[in-house]
């Protein structure tokens, strides 16, 4: 998407009317003022309002499709919506005007089918909702605020705005003893404001005779003689009526099939965030086929990040789990994303009482307290699911049979894409025997045909559907610093001339900020210069210029970073900006140079942040100093509290600019205002430029820019120092080669492991058994857990079985025959190797996670230590048994483990290698140590902090968050497996994952608190004031105190207190589903004093309190602490809800006004 | 006898439009012609409210007291208007509300008569300051055509010239037209409208923009006839050049001797009768 207005589009609108401008005219005009508003907050000149609100009628006629065509109309609302929303980017109408236009840019991005930026608008323009007292002076502003909020879907906002409305309008009526409060002048506002109420509670509960009431008080309102005066009002209730329909059609209770149950609808049209209307690629896929049907086996969706396919997947998981009775797994490439995933769907699911829950890579770790049999989405990676599988009382297949596969353009990652094919592979094998259902997701494929034929294979039907829709628009930019004038010569410096000199003088030019944009549907270029010079160019200049050339200083010249300050404070004011850089390290120094240039904030929320990342990184770490300005970075190596905390930030917008690597565009759904692509790679030692930032990468990073429902544009800029011409912005639109996906099996590096393992094989080694290459082995070590399987489940495993399975593969799709002969030799070899083993040998490789070469070790290991594991040792005792002097290099020397250096200092010749004893680390990591401590106590001779701190991350996550506790989880598995009775306890691997001391903390961690100190911290206090307690008792014991009184006894700082609440969340209390199917809930209240059977209300909700309960505007009770996060989501769906104490105080009531079942 | 019967309507020469000279004529005083407004609006606001407007008249006329419910509803209806006695809206904002409704009284009464098919309502834009409005007329031929007008009052104690009023207005109506034409297009969908009336008003957006010999613009000014002496449209035919049909561009003047006086006596009868 390069613009987006395209030429075909002007063309539509402007239908050669000779009375309009050229379409020519039309972007110029256009792109003038985008450039206007991005460079001087200049806004939109008269003549280009005039076709603004030309086209935007024209479209607006009853009979506009007749006389105009759909394409004209959809195209003259799409440009009105853009011109309009220029001007009121602006910010300089006054409140009446603002009202007006915003409205009349809703529209025409509703009518536009760009929904997402109908409810930008609102929260953009409409920022301090205000409330008014109801009376007839008011009920005029009021029906105009409620007309945006109702194109902004606000339903709380509405429903409070019309809140006593119709009990005000019968009042009047009796006191002042007429027959129709319509009649009179104020019968368009009134009518407007309660058209408002009823359009909303027919979108929130699919009621048509509400969406019939809604239509008649619309119409009352246009019509209303008397309100001749109220003309704002009338015609925003024209301009309703002629959209409502629309809006409807595309609501959740149109658009989905009548086999989804109600309460399902209604968990989208309540929970958060609230989906009243589906957008066009949700509303298409759903047209074309049934994605419910538990006969479409496989679905393939594709599009562009904010083009809305996660809420596909929820809907298809939703309508699973209640439809079907069985659990669904989630499949997300990282960690992080796995939690987003499964807050999201926490936050939707408690509306049906259904469970999501994250599941650790390491397959049962014994902190399960679940009902086995509960439908539940299991979020997990792939490698977790692939854990799973092999895991030897494997029930996974028999209860879960959805399997919704996101981003699933990893199946082209180097390494670990075969993991994920390999999964996909098999429950597409299986999909039959085991009725199995998969979708996969991603909004980066080239190649979309291949996924599908993939799915396909075999004769299946795939539902697919691809669409490159997005609400956002894209501004694509290049940024770069160029001389204009080379004849200036700032100064010049003589240079030391030595007998082999090249050069006598530098010389200074001025260097001026140069941004690039193209035109709307145009390729031609417009290239904004700052007015003022940015810094100084370096030349060095030869002795000889006959012979020699002149050469740019770098050393001297303005840096790469300095550069790009005047276009990070250019976009600031807009929202929070996103750089993008290839590596850690230059992540963390322009991170550093941006921070270097701004005021320390005094905001609250900062403050805190910085403090917990102190506590965290120690108080001379750069990130503690660029957070305090509003600045951070994010890359693989920070601690996962500190990037959980960062990622919040962002999102709350305490942060104004973060600079990260491709690690969190691929791993966190964090939408930002702009993408700057501070560099797309970087030099190897060889000289050689790696460009990393590319294909799918840039995809992905550049789908950051522009959130949806938050704003209507997004901004890309890449910073690009050479010339700029239509080739340059290519790189800002990845084509579709750009991001084809390749089964791993077919890369270059297979050829090759082929080519070593058919020369061990000419060895005459065991081939199948030894070889250990990264991808060939993984593929081995699955087809023998296949067999094994089928051996095991279903009672067959022959050869034809596997070929059977590499049949539904990937690679398969996309592999020449030359190709798959290979393959298929291989299998042949894998299939003779395995029909040779022995049973113990089979089970052995068969139920391991590991590559076969990896087991064979591992075992022989285990074997010699097995006897010194019994139960009596404590969890830390059997870590040490387990990693010893004696075993631990002989576990390293497996290919699965890492080989991470620790050196003390980033690069240059004098760099030494700095030894850690990793069994002392691991203890002190599993005691609970913080980051600084073990930066000082391991790393001190490390005197750059940012790469101690950079160091240890990537050591922290390479020993203790991978390796070492699947290694732990393997021997305990083994031992148990050998014994009846003195079982090891099965935690024991996370402890050392986490980094935490105790199974009650493990417990905190793997529910939702990310702080490892707040983990600690709660474990301790359980540990002293309820000892006798179990673990799995932890949030229920805490949950029996006041917040305030958490927050003293532990000591919470405000972002525990914030995680603390998380945790609090991941316990599902039923309010929410309750109030979904029966519109009334209730729960016992605390209360000190003596409470009045009755109504009341609640206090507004904060973090620090539980929420108070109010009788007369008396503090008489409170929301306990178990039901407080459920109540405070009631109280954020702006449902109007009825409050009642009843039983003699004891219990509250909550009743939804005017619920719909 | 309606509003228009109490003004002389004079045409004097003018080139490139048509200039409408509309002032008292003698028959009637200027507070009288205060009272009928006042009782035009009223009667427009509130006269299908049951007896509400009857109730208003009698009061007027004859004083006494309503009923607390009649007041509460009159004051109501009016307070969002002009404010109420003890707290009145500004001088500008009754003045340019009377003069607004003056305006619709007037050319809905029809000039030359029979002439005007429909006049939309009267209202403050909701996409810019400044008061429009809009009429279809039907020509000699039965052909109906639109004209977009641009209201301007000037006040007593007003120091600009007509002159430069009528420029402004001119260039507000060049300017503002279309967003105008787009305000009565939009909310008039839902109308009851003839045939003949709905499919122009769909052609309007068009006719408008191609300045068609359907379209037109007038300006009308309001105010004091001592502020409205030798009046000069010339603007507006500078700025719509291309409006060839004759009558197609109009300015009408609308002259009282006190127009501050006249919309105080206004505001005066409505309060009367709450």
């Amino acid at each position: 998407m390069e613009r987006y207005l395209k030429r075909e589009t002007l063309e539509a609108a402007l239908s050669d009317n000779p009375n309009l401008p050229s379409v020519e005219q039309l972007s110029e005009l256009i792109t003038q003022a985008e450039v206007e508003l991005l460079v001087s907050g200049d806004s939109v000149s008269e003549d280009l309002l005039k076709v603004a609100w030309y086209l935007f009628t024209i479209a607006s006629l009853r009979d506009s499709l007749d006389i105009y065509g759909v394409l004209r109309v959809r195209s003259a609302y799409q440009i009105s919506g853009h011109i309009l929303d220029l001007k009121i980017s602006n910010g300089e109408l006054p409140d009446d005007l603002l009202i007006s236009y915003t409205f009349a840019a809703q529209i025409s991005y509703l009518r536009s089918s760009l929904q997402p930026n109908s409810i930008a608008l609102f929260k953009k323009n409409i920022r301090n909702l205000p409330t008014f007292e109801l009376n007839t002076k008011n009920l005029k502003i009021m029906s105009h605020y409620a007309g945006v909020a109702l194109l902004g879907f606000e339903v709380g906002y509405i429903y409070k705005i019309t809140s006593g409305v119709e009990d005000f309008i019968e009042q009047k009526i009796r006191s002042w003893k007429i027959e129709d409060f319509y009649k009179t002048p104020f019968g368009a506002s009134a009518s407007l404001l309660l058209g408002s109420r009823y359009f909303i509670s027919a979108l929130v509960y699919g009621h048509e005779d509400s969406l019939r009431q809604a239509k008649e008080l619309f119409y009352i309102s246009v019509n209303s003689v008397s309100s001749y005066e109220d003309s704002l009002c009338k015609w925003m209730s024209s301009l309703i009526l002629r959209t409502m329909d629309e809006v409807f059609e595309s609501s959740p209770w149109k658009v989905l099939p009548e086999s989804v149950p109600v309460n399902v609808k209604r968990a989208f049209t309540l929970g958060s965030p609230r989906v009243l209307c589906l957008w066009p690629p949700q509303v298409d896929y759903l047209g074309s086929g049934d994605p419910f049907d538990q006969n479409i086996k496989f679905q393939f969706i594709s599009t562009p990040t904010s083009g809305g396919k996660t809420l596909l997947a929820q809907l298809i998981i939703a309508n699973h789990l209640s439809e079907d009775f069985t659990s669904a797994c989630y499949i997300a490439p990282t960690r992080s994303l796995c939690r987003e995933v499964e807050q999201s769907l926490s936050s939707r699911f408690r509306y049906l009482n259904l469970k999501a829950k994250y599941v650790e890579e390491l397959e049962d770790i014994g902190l399960s307290e679940d009902d086995i049999n509960e439908p539940t989405v299991h979020i997990m990676t792939p490698e977790s699911l692939n854990s799973r599988f092999r895991a030897e009382n494997n029930s996974i297949l028999d209860s879960c049979k959805l399997y919704v596969f996101d981003e699933v353009h990893s199946v082209g990652d180097r390494g670990r894409g075969w993991v994920l094919e390999e999964v996909i592979t098999l429950m597409k094998d299986l999909s039959d025997i085991k009725r199995i259902r998969i979708a996969l997701i991603s909004a980066v494929i080239g190649n979309r045909t291949h996924f599908i034929n993939w799915l396909g294979a075999n004769g299946s039907t795939v539902l697919d559907t691809h669409s490159d829709w997005r609400g956002p628009r894209r501004l694509n930019a290049i940024w770069k610093t160029k001389v204009k004038d080379w004849q200036n010569i700032v100064k010049t410096e003589g240079m030391q001339v030595r007998s082999n000199s090249r050069f006598k003088e530098r010389r200074y030019f001025e260097l001026f900020g140069s941004l690039t944009i193209k035109k709307n549907a145009s390729a031609e270029l417009i290239e904004l210069d700052t007015l003022d010079s940015i810094g100084l160019l370096s030349m060095k200049m030869p002795i000889d210029p006959e012979t020699d050339t002149w050469e740019r200083d770098g050393s001297h010249s303005l840096k790469h970073n300095e550069s790009i300050l005047p276009l990070i404070e250019l976009l600031s004011p807009r929202g929070p900006i996103l750089c993008i850089e290839s590596t850690k390290a230059k992540a963390v120094s322009l991170a550093n140079t941006i921070a270097a240039t701004r005021e320390e904030s005094s905001e609250v929320e900062t403050v805190e942040l910085a403090s917990f990342i102190e506590s965290k990184l120690s108080a001379d770490h750069p990130l503690s100093r660029a957070v305090k300005k509003g600045v951070a970075y994010h890359h693989g190596s920070l601690p996962g509290d500190v990037k959980s905390e960062i990622e919040i930030a962002v999102e709350n917008g305490v942060l104004d600019v973060l600079v990260a690597t491709t690690t969190m565009t691929e791993g966190v759904n964090l939408p930002v205002q702009a993408v700057i692509i501070s560099s797309v790679g970087s030099y190897q030692s060889d000289d050689e430029f790696i460009e990393i930032v590319k294909g799918p990468k840039m995809a992905n990073a550049i789908g950051r820019a522009g959130r949806a429902t938050q704003e209507t544009e997004g901004c890309v800029v890449l910073v690009h120092n050479g010339d700029v011409n239509s080739e340059t912005f290519k790189a800002l639109d990845p084509d579709d080669q750009d991001k084809y996906i390749s089964s791993n099996l077919l890369s270059l590096d297979v050829l090759t492991e082929i080519e070593e393992y058919e020369n061990i094989k000419a060895q005459g080694y065991d081939a199948i058994m030894e070889y250990s290459g990264e991808v060939l082995s993984n593929f081995f070590s699955f087809l023998w857990f296949y067999l094994y399987y089928r051996q095991q489940h279903l009672s067959t495993s022959a050869l034809e079985d596997l070929n059977r399975y590499i049949s539904n593969s990937m690679f398969w799709v996309q592999a020449t025959d030359t190709k798959k002969e290979k393959i298929l030799n291989l299998m042949n070899d894998l299939y003779s190797r395995y029909s040779s083993a022995t049973p113990v040998e089979r089970r052995l490789y068969g139920t391991s996670s590991s590559k076969i070469n990896s087991t064979k070790i591992l075992k022989a290991v285990f074997d010699r230590i097995k006897n010194s594991l019994t139960s009596d040792k404590s969890e830390i005792e059997l870590i040490k048994e387990i990693l010893n002097e004696g075993t631990v290099l002989e576990l390293l020397t497996i290919s699965e483990a890492p080989d991470k250096q620790i050196y003390n200092r980033r690069g240059g010749r004098n760099r030494e290698l700095i030894a850690i004893d990793l069994i002392e680390f691991i203890e002190d990591w599993v005691s609970g140590k913080e980051f600084p401590y073990l930066a000082n106590k391991y790393l001190s001779s490390i005197s750059d902090v940012d790469f101690r701190y950079e160091q240890l991350g990537e050591f922290v996550t390479s020993y203790c968050d991978n390796f070492f506790p699947w290694v732990i989880r393997l021997f305990i598995k083994w031992a148990n497996s050998e014994r009846n009775e003195g079982l090891l306890s099965k935690h024991t691997p996370g402890l050392v994952q986490y980094g935490v001391p105790n199974k009650t903390a493990l417990l905190a961690m793997s529910q939702g608190v990310f702080s490892r100190s707040l983990a600690i911290k709660l474990s301790a206090w359980k540990q002293v004031s309820y000892p006798s307690e179990h673990p799995f008792r932890l949030r229920a014991l805490l949950q029996n105190y006041e917040i305030t009184s958490l927050v003293s006894m532990l000591n919470l700082t405000f972002l525990e207190l914030r995680n603390l609440l998380s945790f609090f969340k991941q316990e599902r209390v039923k309010l929410l589903s309750r109030l979904n199917q029966y519109g009334i809930c209730e729960l016992g209240i605390w209360s000190n004093t003596l409470v009045q059977d009755g109504y009341c209300e609640l206090a507004e909700v904060s973090i620090s309190n539980n929420i108070q309960i109010l009788q007369n505007d008396l503090v008489v009770g409170q929301i306990p602490t178990k039901f407080h996060a459920e109540v405070e989501q009631i109280v954020e769906s702006g449902l109007p809800i009825k409050l009642t104490i009843h039983s003699s105080g004891q219990f509250l009531k909550l009743e939804v006004d005017n619920f719909i079942f | 006898m309606p509003l228009n019967g109490s003004f002389n309507n004079t045409v004097p020469t003018s080139t490139g439009y048509i200039w409408l000279k509309q002032d008292k004529n003698s028959s009637s005083t200027e507070v009288q012609l205060a009272e009928k407004l006042a009782e035009s609006i009223m009667e427009m606001k509130v006269g299908n409210i049951g007896t509400l407007f009857a109730d208003w008249l009698n009061k007027k006329n004859n004083g006494g007291t309503h009923p607390k419910n009649v007041s509460d509803a009159l004051e109501a209806f009016v307070e969002v208007c002009i404010g109420t006695r003890a707290a009145q809206k500004t001088t500008d904002h009754k003045q340019g509300w009377v003069a607004e409704h003056l305006w619709f009284f007037l050319v809905k009464g029809s000039y030359p008569p029979g002439s005007v098919e429909r006049v939309f309502d009267v209202g403050l834009s909701p996409t810019d300051p400044g008061g429009d409005g809009l009429v279809i007329h039907k020509d000699s031929n039965g052909v109906l055509l639109f004209k977009l007008w641009e209201l301007k009052k000037i006040s007593d104690r007003s120091t600009g010239t007509i002159n430069a009023t009528i420029t402004k207005a001119a260039n507000q109506l060049k300017e503002k037209g279309t967003k105008y034409i787009m305000r009565y297009v939009i909310q008039s969908q839902d109308i009851d409208l003839t045939t003949s009336e709905r499919t122009l008003l769909n052609r309007m957006p068009d006719e408008w923009l191609a300045q068609s010999s359907y379209a037109g613009g007038g300006i009308s000014a309001i105010g004091s006839s001592n502020k409205l002496s030798s009046p000069n449209f010339t603007q507006l035919a500078t700025n719509f050049s291309t409006f060839s049909s004759i009558g197609a561009l109009e300015g009408r003047t609308i002259a009282l001797q006190s127009f501050d006086q006249f919309c105080d006596h206004v505001c005066d009868f409505i309060w009367n009768g709450i």
